[in-house]
Order: structure tokens, then sequence, then C-alpha cells
């Protein structure tokens, strides 16, 4: 029987063209909905730090307070240091994040929060690696 | 073609068996032909019809992955928004009139002092009543002046929470 030519040649490429072009397009959304919602984890990850540190800064205020009330001396708190200005000042870690905080009282008994800042602390790469320093 | 067709019957009519031979005539090559063609289409289309499954479901995949990351974007932000109203208030009365804007909040629960305020939001984070997101923060005052809260944001029609966080405000002279 002899072989007669089917015409499914340009159809079939046609579709292969398409199926690769689709496939990839496809893949790449994966990845970037995928990517999304990884950092959209991270960050959430991040605010419950950030906000977790905030509160034990509220609970040192309160602490502070309560031993300032009570006649005590804040800054015999515990993990805390107190500098030459009075100013009481602690850090609270979480997850790599530090909140510093700084309060001092004041005669009336009025506590003044100096300094709240949360961040993560960062250093310089100062090294070049394997490279010639040039000595 | 009458006169091929002439010269097959001809030739078919000369022979002892002329049915043994009609699948070698030219006239029985165009059904073969035919139902290759048939077949080797359906092929491709169901090969083309699986490749085209695997990737709808592939952007459906994407598609939920993409909502989920907007939902939970939604969610952190209106806790954030919802834990600074905390921060910033001094009684529940106050966070109350921070969260109720255009008649979005009201109370859900209260116990003494303590209050569970419900706020619901829409699609685009804007303050309307019976939107798509609610936040429910509660304001538990505790010993001498230390406020305990719970910030959780939930989707409507869920009972899931999307995203939550705890707090602790220092309230003097509650």
């Amino acid at each position: 029987m002899g072989h007669t030519g089917i015409r499914l040649g340009p159809l079939a490429l046609l579709f292969s063209v398409v199926s690769i072009c689709v496939a990839t397009l496809s893949i790449l959304a994966i990845a970037t909905a995928n990517a999304d919602l990884r950092i959209a984890g991270q960050y959430a990850d991040m605010v419950k730090t950030r906000y977790a540190l905030e509160t034990e800064g509220q609970v040192f205020l309160w602490e502070a307070g309560e031993a300032f009330l009570a006649g005590e001396t804040p800054s015999l708190l515990p993990d805390t240091k107190t500098d030459e200005n009075g100013v009481i000042w602690k850090e609270l870690w979480k997850n790599d994040y530090r909140l510093t905080t700084g309060i001092r009282f004041t005669e009336d008994g009025t506590l003044n929060v100096v300094c709240w800042r949360i961040g993560k602390p960062w250093e310089a790469e100062t090294g070049i690696g394997d490279l010639w320093n040039g000595q | 073609m009458e006169n091929g067709a002439g010269k097959d019957i001809a030739r078919i009519a000369g022979r002892k068996n002329p049915l043994r031979d009609l699948g070698n005539s030219q006239t029985a090559q165009k059904p073969n032909t035919a139902t290759a063609l048939f077949i080797e289409t359906l092929a491709l289309l169901a090969v083309f019809t699986i490749v085209a499954v695997v990737l709808v479901k592939g952007f459906l995949f994407a598609g939920t992955l993409s909502r989920e990351a907007a939902s939970l974007s939604n969610a952190v932000h209106l806790a954030e928004n919802a834990a600074e109203m905390v921060s910033a208030s001094e009684s529940g009365e106050m966070l109350f009139s921070l969260l109720n804007e255009n008649g979005n909040a009201r109370i859900s629960e209260q116990t003494g002092d303590s209050c569970v305020y419900r706020a619901s939001y829409d699609a685009n984070m804007n303050p309307a009543a019976g939107g798509v997101f609610y936040a429910e923060v509660s304001w538990v005052p505790g010993q001498d002046g230390l406020v305990k809260s719970t910030v959780a944001i939930y989707r409507n029609n869920e009972a899931e929470v999307l995203y939550s966080l705890d707090l602790a405000v220092y309230v003097k002279g509650n």
C-alpha cells in the first residue's frame, strides 16, 4: 500500500509552538504569584515581630512606671543601663530585630520616652574575599 | 475519471474473485487516507487538550496564589492601622471613635471595661459597613494601666483569621 502524505505537519507545529508559549507564560505566572505570596508572608512576619517588640517595650514602660510609683529605682530593673543623664536604656531583641528604648523620669514624676527605635542591626561588608589587597 | 474507473472495472471483472483485489485499487486508497487523517487529527487534538488542561490548571493555581498574597497584604495593612489606633488610644471609647468611620464600626462584645470592636472595610481597605474584610479589635484593661489588645482580621463569611497581632499599651491613669 503506498503512503499518501497527510498535511498535519503545519498544524502540529502551530500547536507545539502555542503550547510552548503558553507553558512558558504559565510557569512565569506561577513563579511570580509564588514570589508575591512569599514576600507578603515575609512582610507579615516582620510586622508581627515589630509589634511583639512594641508590646515588650510597653511592658517595660509599665514596669518602670510601677517601680517609680512604688518608690523603687527604675534603673534597677533587669537588663537596663543608666547613662550620665539619668536616661534608663533597655534593648529588646526578637528575630534579629532590636528595640532600643530610653526613658527618663522628671522630678515631678513624669515619664519621658527619649528613644524608641526599632531596627535590624547591619554591618557593612568590609571583607574583599580572595581579592588581592595590594600588598 | 470515467476512463480510469472503467479500466478498473474491466480489470476486476477479468479476475476469478474480483472482491479480493478491491483493497488494492486506487478507489480504496481514499477511505484509508481519510481514516488516517482523522486518527492523526484526533491524536493531535487529544494531546493538545491534555496540554491545555494542564496549563489552565497552572494559571488557576497562579491566580489562587495571587489572591492569597493580595488578601494577606490587605490584612496586614488593616492590622497595622488598627494597631496604631490602639497605640494612640487612651480608652476604649477613644479607640472606638478612631475605628468608626462612615459607620463601619460597632461594639461586638462588652464585659465590664473590656470591649471587642468590629470594623468593616471594603476590598480597597476603605471603611465601609458590610465590607469584604472586618477587623476585630479587643481592648482589655489590665492591672495599673497596662491594656492588652488583639487585632484579628477576617474575611467576611469566613471564620479563619487572615492575620492577627497581639499588643499591649501602657496607658497611665487608666
